[in-house]
């Protein structure tokens, strides 16, 4: 499996969202590789030993637990797919990198609501005095 | 161009755009300029730009969709910066304390309603005699009944979804809403159920109605009606929700009135005789920023109470009476949250749909300051963002450990934030003398000095915030016991507030030209045909969000200016 690929499959993992889109998986990547250059590689080979494991899920849990550095990445990775954000080294903030991803955050979907500043298609006035 | 006119106006928010509209419905052949020193646009592309430039933000925070307008990012005329934050609420006020003054303001075309909530309750009559009535503050020059009938217009200018039957009680109409009252969230009605059988507290019933709101409930003057996309703060996507570029299109496109923006007034200067004051002002847009000069037969300010007071007191206009700038008002407004005993949930439709008027006016009102109620339907608001909700649940930062991930994760998220509610009370402050604008040594990026604010939080207010705190507690105490409601905070007062974006005060009107800076039209007690439209005026602040009331404040003086013109 390329890195592209099993970066994708542990974040399926880390938020439990499947399947998760390639090419945002991709950007996401990128943008943490820039702020975290040594960590991503390593938390692609936790994934890796991970994957064989009878509950990958909970083998990747304690290996990045047991490593600060990892646990920080594997927050952060969780971060940008939640919110298209995450927090740099530095603790400042990386801002989402397009409106689109930015409305394509997990959190939104995982509390029955839509982006702010999104409406939800199809919507229309008072929709919201629904269930969602 | 042109630099004699009937009229300049300066500040092309709610307050200077309407009042441009009404002078040239009532007097067509009137020209009239409006400035302003925003040099956005008020069409459709700059509104999505605005969402996309919010959506892309990193804090989400009021004024995250025009951070990169030109006047805010090179400050030529920047705005506040609409935080609670000192550091950077400070990059324009320099602020003297003891308090910190918390409200901002949009400076831009458009004005702050680009921003607000869209919530237009009236004032209650007696929040015009306070004097009177309770011993407090000062009474206002004019009555509610005095002003009723330009409310009914405001109403109509703006575009308000209201029901009747509610508001009859509290505020005596001549008119019906121009739209019936905004639908409440599937999650309003679980709280309102709730809220059914409480008893009164202190003797106070509590009522919840379904407030007022300059957002439309159907399609309204060629604005459609509400899509709910639940950031009427910062940014409205669809225009649902009122804004100033409805007048400034109004003025510009339909009226013939001349605006130019991106243009900064930097003083005014009274000439000889019984004229207004000269308008000196700079078209920072341009490479020279070279000084441009303008008369008008009449000067209107409508730039807000902390830019009218101090391009007052930079001009060296008359303050014999020594007002200007005095009086600075705003809402200290604190919430308390907990999680409802079933989903509610929020971020679906507008942010708040209703309100509990009820703690707004009683006799304890002589000692301490009485307070607006909502209910909010944006989870906890400033108190924990669904990100912060996000992180606090996956991540331990004590033990630099995750604590959840996955489905366990999605699980844990949901059963939070779904349940999230908050209520919420914007608090009376009383006018204080020494609550204040003047100038700083600071200049902005024109070289125009930035203001100094001197601000002090009084026992009546301290009072008002704990008050606020009991009550809300006691609603959040009926919904444990009753409604399964939990984890609720904060359960003791801290008096610690939010800025409620409601500056007022620092031109308030009156009869006595020793002790007012404005008379009951707004025309200047001192200064030959200089007008202020806007909060600045008001004597005092009520419970009330201030736009309804300045607009019909505005749509009242620009019908006494527009008598005077040929």
């Amino acid at each position: 499996m390329t890195h592209a690929a099993d970066f994708r499959a542990l974040s399926e993992l880390l938020t439990g969202e499947q399947p998760l889109d390639q090419a945002t998986a991709d950007a996401h990547r990128e943008r943490l590789a820039r702020h975290f250059p040594a960590d991503v590689d390593r938390l692609i080979d936790a994934y890796r030993a991970a994957v064989g494991q009878p509950d990958p899920g909970a083998a990747l849990f304690t290996a990045v637990n047991a490593d600060p550095a990892l646990a920080r990445l594997a927050r952060e990775t969780l971060a940008i797919w939640y919110t298209a954000q995450f927090t740099r080294p530095d603790n400042t903030q990386d801002a989402p990198d397009t409106p689109s991803r930015y409305r394509a955050g997990l959190v939104w979907k995982v509390i029955s609501a839509h982006p702010l500043s999104a409406a939800p298609v199809p919507g229309g006035y008072g929709y919201w005095t629904q269930h969602p | 161009m042109d630099t004699t006119y009937d009229v300049v106006i300066i500040g092309a928010g709610v307050a200077g755009a309407m009042c441009a509209c009404r002078i040239k419905e009532v007097k067509p052949q009137a020209r009239i300029l409006l400035l302003d020193a925003g040099d956005n646009d008020v069409d459709d592309d700059q509104r999505q730009a605005f969402v996309d430039a919010y959506q892309v933000s990193t804090a989400k925070n009021v004024p995250s969709p025009y951070a990169a307008l030109g006047n805010n990012k090179f400050g030529y005329a920047p705005s506040s910066d609409g935080t609670s934050d000192p550091v950077a609420m400070n990059r324009y006020y320099v602020e003297s304390g003891p308090d910190l003054f918390k409200s901002g303001f949009q400076r831009m075309v458009g004005g702050s309603t680009w921003a607000w909530r869209g919530n237009t309750p009236r004032f209650l009559p007696t929040d015009f005699d306070l004097k009177t009535r309770y011993g407090i503050a000062v009474d206002w020059p004019l009555t509610y009944n005095d002003l009723e009938p330009y409310y009914a217009q405001a109403e109509v200018e703006l575009g308000v979804s209201g029901n009747r039957d509610e508001w009859e009680p509290l505020t005596p109409r001549s008119t019906d809403y121009p739209m019936p009252g905004i639908a409440a969230s599937y999650g309003d009605e679980l709280v309102r159920a709730a809220l059914a059988d409480i008893e009164p507290i202190d003797g106070t019933p509590v009522t919840v109605l379904t407030t007022p709101q300059a957002r439309n409930s159907e399609e309204y003057q060629g604005r459609s009606a509400c899509q709910g996309n639940s950031s009427c703060i910062p940014i409205c996507p669809s225009g649902a929700k009122y804004d100033a570029s409805v007048h400034v299109r109004r003025a510009r496109d339909e009226l013939d009135v001349q605006v130019r923006t991106g243009c900064t007034v930097a003083r005014l200067v009274p000439r000889p005789g019984n004229v207004s004051p000269t308008v000196v002002f700079r078209d920072w847009t341009t490479t020279e920023r070279a000084e441009e000069q303008v008369n008008g037969t009449h000067v209107v300010l409508a730039v807000n109470a902390i830019e009218t007071p101090k391009l007052w007191l930079l001009s060296g206009l008359d303050n014999r009476s020594d007002q200007v700038g005095r009086n600075l008002m705003d809402h200290l407004a604190e919430e308390v949250v907990g999680l409802f005993g079933q989903p509610v949930f929020p971020y679906r439709g507008p942010q708040s749909t209703l309100s509990i008027e009820t703690f707004r006016d009683g006799p304890w009102r002589r000692t301490t300051g009485a307070f607006r109620m909502t209910i909010g339907n944006d989870g906890w608001g400033r108190f924990e963002s669904p990100s912060l909700a996000v992180d606090k649940l996956m991540w331990d930062p004590a033990a630099k450990k995750l604590k959840h991930y996955g489905t366990e994760l999605q699980d844990a998220l949901a059963e939070r934030v779904t349940r999230m509610l908050r209520i919420g009370y914007s608090t009376e402050q009383l006018p204080d003398s020494a609550n204040r604008v003047t100038l700083s040594d600071e200049r902005d990026g024109l070289d125009i000095p930035r203001p100094k604010i001197a601000f002090k939080i009084d026992d009546y207010s301290k009072r008002a915030l704990a008050y606020g705190h009991s009550v809300a507690r006691r609603i959040w105490q009926h919904m444990e016991d009753t409604a399964g409601a939990e984890e609720i905070e904060p359960l003791q007062p801290t008096l610690k507030f939010n800025g409620a974006g409601h500056p007022m005060g620092t031109t308030r009107m009156g009869t006595d030209r020793a002790t007012s800076v404005v008379n009951a039209d707004g025309l200047s007690h001192a200064h030959t045909n200089l007008w202020v439209v806007g909060p600045s005026v008001f004597p005092t602040g009520s419970t009330a969000n201030p736009t309804l009331t300045l607009a019909a404040l505005t749509l009242r003086t620009a019908d006494k200016l527009a008598t005077t013109l040929p």
